[in-house]
């Protein structure tokens, strides 16, 4: 129990002329020593709610503002504090999640604001906390309301609009045309080869098996392209920056939107979380889109520190399997992704494409205490990484955070 | 800082009732020739002095001032007073004790009006200091406060005035209808103490 500051002031008074009194036998002085105590012992009076209201209008994508709108009605006798809890990820940007009323009977209590959500998440919006204080200020009583508020946000995903008229060598080619070597056979013919054991037999072309005295069997384009693997790192490095912008969020950020481009192109997108070990199978389409985007709400930075390395490891049987296009997004400068790199690029025969999305923030990031040293051997240690990479063939785009990333992934991508 | 300025405005107000309370009080006491004009209107100067320097005027301390000042009724009705002058007596102090006797002896009447008076301005001023740093924490973090000030201000004024005008009446209603044995009312005096004290280490 916590002794209020104005419930202090009497007891002590009380107490003093108390003491005074059982000091000196004065009955004036004890019996005017109870007047704070009745004072003190004025009851709050109990107050009622009744919600009339609320919605939540907006904020569906990181930095898009909503509007939360709630009336009540309360009814009591005292100073009535009404506070609508906001996540600590959310920035008020016009009016107050809280009011203060000095309530006689009944009155309709009504709190609107726009705020921002500056974070990825699925939030509940469901507390209202009602705080009933008596005129005298030293007692108060705590009432919680529970709203059907929530509300999912997500980054926004950065549409990349491909220039298709610009001919040219593209560097890391993925042209919407490449076909899956693995996967359901379709309905498209695309030649007759000799049979193999583990080949259906309801494939078997028994003319070209007359024909050439050898099993033949028919053999149909796969549905769905080329795969791409992502590798998001989910280091605690990444974990850098302000809480609204920091590179982990940006990693997130860039990773939804390039599965978004890819899933709904119909590639295959497998996904691993670094540090997490946390792997979704590849799969093309919306719903595949849906899964990844609905993971990446949830996650956040892990405890401990996994090397790139090891994940490519972890994911080798599916590298090997589908032979993939892979893009790791992380700091180079803390991950060193060159071994990793080299290691997924020499998953097939043939050499596997590689991207390394390389996040840098060039101010250090708000409210860090690095000084300008720290941070030109930060910057010198990235670029250091990144000339190694790209002598080892590794395509590599660096991406400021600070700065739109629809520009940065049209280099990713093209 | 505007509401602790009408805080520290409304406190020296009612300290300085408290202050002219004391002083007609004062002057009709047997300490009225112990004091002698003008240390006892220091008395006025004080509330503004702590305006000035930024504490509350009517604090504790202040209010211990006034008490003080009205202590000749106190000691005219108090045994542990006259047991004194009879220890005084007891080691041939003869004319002391009879002087002292001769002057607080008149005074012997049991009234709890000035008492209750200079307590009620003291919690009022105490209630209406709270309510004003309230009131300024509340516009610091940017809440409109001044409909709930005023409100407030007017509630602990008469709230606390209704309880200042009904409680002699409740007090003498129970002196005459029950006789508290002395030693029941010891025991609620040493019940408070021990509940407030109680209080006061939670703090």
């Amino acid at each position: 129990m916590k002794v209020s500051r104005a419930s202090y002031s009497l007891i002590t008074t009380s107490l003093f002329l108390l003491l005074l009194g059982l000091l000196f036998t004065s009955f004036e002085l004890i019996a005017v020593s109870i007047f704070p105590l009745l004072i003190l012992l004025f009851p709050n009076v109990p107050f009622s709610i009744k919600i009339f209201h609320s919605s939540v209008d907006g904020g569906k994508h990181v930095g898009e503002a909503f509007e939360v709108t709630i009336v009540a009605n309360v009814k009591g006798f005292g100073i009535i504090k009404a506070m609508h809890e906001l996540p600590e990820h959310f920035e008020l940007v016009n009016g107050k999640n809280a009011i203060v009323k000095f309530l006689i009977g009944s009155s309709n209590i009504e709190i609107r604001y726009k705020a921002i959500p500056t974070k990825r998440g699925k939030y509940r919006l469901d507390r209202l906390i009602f705080e009933c204080e008596n005129a005298f200020l030293t007692s108060k009583t705590k009432k919680e309301i529970n709203l059907d508020l929530e509300l999912e946000v997500k980054h926004r995903i950065q549409k990349i609009v491909k220039i298709e008229t610009i001919r040219g060598i593209a560097r890391t080619p993925h042209p919407e045309i490449d076909i899956s070597t693995i996967g359901v056979p379709g309905t498209d013919f695309r030649e007759i080869r000799e049979y193999v054991a583990g080949d259906p037999v309801k494939l078997i072309n028994w003319k070209a098996t007359a024909r050439t005295n050898k099993v033949m069997v028919n053999q149909y384009e796969v549905e769905g392209k080329k795969a791409i693997w992502i590798f998001l790192d989910a280091n605690k490095y990444m974990l850098h920056g302000s809480t609204i912008k920091n590179f982990f969020e940006a990693a997130i950020e860039a990773a939804n939107s390039i599965c978004y481009y890819f899933t709904t192109r119909n590639y295959k997108v497998g996904f691993y979380v670094v540090g997490y070990g946390y792997l979704i199978y590849p799969d093309s389409g919306r719903r595949q889109f849906k899964k990844i985007s609905s993971d990446l709400m949830r996650i956040e930075v892990a405890e401990r520190v996994e090397a790139l390395n090891s994940a490519v490891e972890r994911c080798k049987k599916y590298l090997m399997l589908y032979k993939p296009m892979s893009i790791f997004i992380t700091r180079v400068e803390h991950s060193k992704p060159l071994m990793a790199s080299i290691k997924a690029s020499r998953m097939a025969k043939k050499k596997l494409p590689v991207t390394v999305l390389a996040l840098k923030m060039l101010n250090g990031g708000d409210g860090q205490d690095e000084d300008e040293f720290t941070l030109k051997i930060i910057d010198s240690l990235r670029l250091s990484t990144l000339s190694r990479l790209r002598v080892a063939g590794i395509d590599v785009v660096e991406w400021d955070i600070e700065r739109r990333l629809s520009e940065t992934l049209m280099r990713v991508l093209r | 800082m505007k509401y602790k300025i009408l805080g520290m405005v409304l406190a020296v107000i009612l300290a300085e009732i408290a202050a002219f309370l004391t002083l007609q009080t004062y002057l009709t006491s047997p300490f009225a020739i112990l004091i002698q004009y003008p240390i006892y209107y220091l008395i006025f100067i004080i509330p503004i002095v702590l305006m000035v320097m930024g504490r509350n005027p009517y604090g504790l301390s202040f209010f211990a001032i006034l008490i003080s000042f009205s202590f000749g009724r106190v000691l005219a009705n108090s045994e542990v007073f006259y047991s004194f002058l009879d220890a005084l007596y007891f080691f041939k102090f003869y004319d002391l004790s009879d002087y002292l006797y001769s002057m607080f002896s008149p005074y012997k009447t049991q009234d709890i009006n000035h008492f209750l008076t200079l307590t009620w301005l003291f919690v009022v001023s105490q209630l209406l200091w709270n309510a004003c740093l309230k009131a300024e924490s509340l516009d610091e973090d940017g809440f409109e406060a001044r409909d709930t000030l005023i409100f407030q201000i007017v509630a602990i004024s008469l709230i606390s005035f209704a309880i200042y005008v009904v409680y002699p009446h409740i007090l003498e209603l129970v002196k005459t209808t029950h006789q508290i044995p002395m030693l029941f009312a010891g025991l609620i005096g040493v019940v408070l103490f021990l509940i407030s004290a109680y209080l006061l280490i939670k703090q």
